[in-house]
């Protein structure tokens, strides 16, 4: 059996060998995979919210302050910045609002988005939006990210790979 | 901004009292609308962390997750979650249809479980409203059918952008004996509604 490392909502993990990384059930939270082929290091966070402010709060749960972190602490398992390459799920909004001018999903697409660009990070693949939650693998063999949703009308496909 | 949660067993207790009493109520229409007796499990208060929040439903594998929201005087969130095969055999009861072999829900199905569940949790903040001697008027309800994760990340968030912690309340109403149901209720109030309860009910 393959070996997958599964995180919770607030955390990241870093891996330098073929283990699959993986989250379960992303709503409006972002699951962030960073990749390096070269060295063959992978890393996967699940964010919350956007920014810790001036919080003292776990760093896993804030874009702003999980992405650097993961970032670094994949440097110091030797991958290469400049050979990165990230791929995003998440950001959806499960719930129709009539009041919501939140758009949480979308406010933590944009943090993420924001900080890669920053980080001269490129964004190779998104799955974004949309009103289902999502469960997904990665696979540091393939650089595939597996994506399970839950089928909510006849014709929604329940899985799709970036 | 950091607001420290830690309650005694006295506090405790009177959170569980007032649940349990909210509870009882949501029971009782249950019960009245499916024309079935609802056993209601041991309630829980839980001070806990919010990512922790997750583990009271991790086993279920699709929910139902509908949830109001209460402004003005005590903001909280009402959360209840709905196990798949639950809210199929609840819609069967609600709608009449047993023979009709569900795969997903349609329109008409989530309308009638948002609607029992608008009356639960109605019935649930009547009963607190009694008590308290506070207005407590719910927003509209919404309603997700999707991972148990997925569903509570997007009220964890809310919490999550003024606290940490959060006071869980938790409690399972089940029916047993035809078609084997159960609803978990959550009710997450922030950290100063707690406050505001706790002084309310006289542990402040």
């Amino acid at each position: 059996m393959d070996d997958v490392v599964i995180i919770g909502i607030g955390e990241y993990v870093v891996v330098n060998d073929s283990t699959k990384i993986s989250t379960v059930g992303l709503g409006s939270c972002i699951g962030t995979v960073i990749y390096e082929t070269t060295n063959k290091i992978s890393a996967l966070s699940h964010i919350m919210l956007p920014t810790m402010g001036d919080k003292q709060d776990r760093i896993g749960k804030y874009a702003d302050t999980a992405l650097p972190a993961m970032i670094h602490d994949m440097e110091k398992k030797g991958a290469l910045h400049g050979r990165m390459k990230a791929k995003i799920a998440g950001g959806a909004s499960l719930f129709a609002f009539t009041d919501d001018h939140l758009k949480i999903g979308e406010r933590n697409t944009e943090a993420v988005r924001k900080i890669l660009s920053e980080q001269k990070i490129p964004l190779v693949a998104t799955d974004v939006g949309g009103d289902r939650g999502r469960t997904i693998i990665f696979n540091p063999e393939t650089c595939e990210l597996y994506i399970k949703m839950v089928k909510k009308g006849p014709t929604d496909p329940s899985e799709k790979i970036i | 901004m950091e607001e420290t949660l830690l309650l005694n067993e006295e506090q405790r207790d009177a959170l569980q009292e007032l649940a349990n009493i909210g509870a009882g109520h949501a029971s009782t229409v249950l019960s009245q609308m499916v024309n079935r007796e609802i056993r209601m499990g041991v309630p829980r208060v839980d001070v806990v962390s919010l990512e922790k929040t997750i583990d009271y439903v991790k086993d279920e594998k699709v929910v139902v997750g509908v949830y109001m929201k209460i402004s003005q005087e005590l903001p909280s969130y009402i959360l209840l979650l709905i196990p798949r095969q639950s809210a199929f055999a609840l819609v069967d009861l609600l709608v009449g249809d047993e023979t009709y072999e569900r795969e997903i829900l349609s329109e008409m199905d989530k309308s009638a479980l948002q609607e029992v569940s608008n009356v639960m949790i109605c019935a649930f903040f009547d009963s607190l409203s009694e008590l308290l001697g506070i207005s407590l008027i719910p927003g509209p309800p919404v309603l997700a059918y999707d991972i148990p994760v997925a569903v509570m990340d997007y009220v964890l968030i809310q919490i999550g952008e003024v606290a940490d912690k959060i006071v869980v309340f938790n409690v399972e109403l089940k029916e047993e004996k035809k078609n084997n149901f159960k609803i978990n209720m959550f009710l997450l109030p922030l950290p100063h509604s707690v406050n505001k309860l706790l002084t309310k009910l006289g542990v402040g």
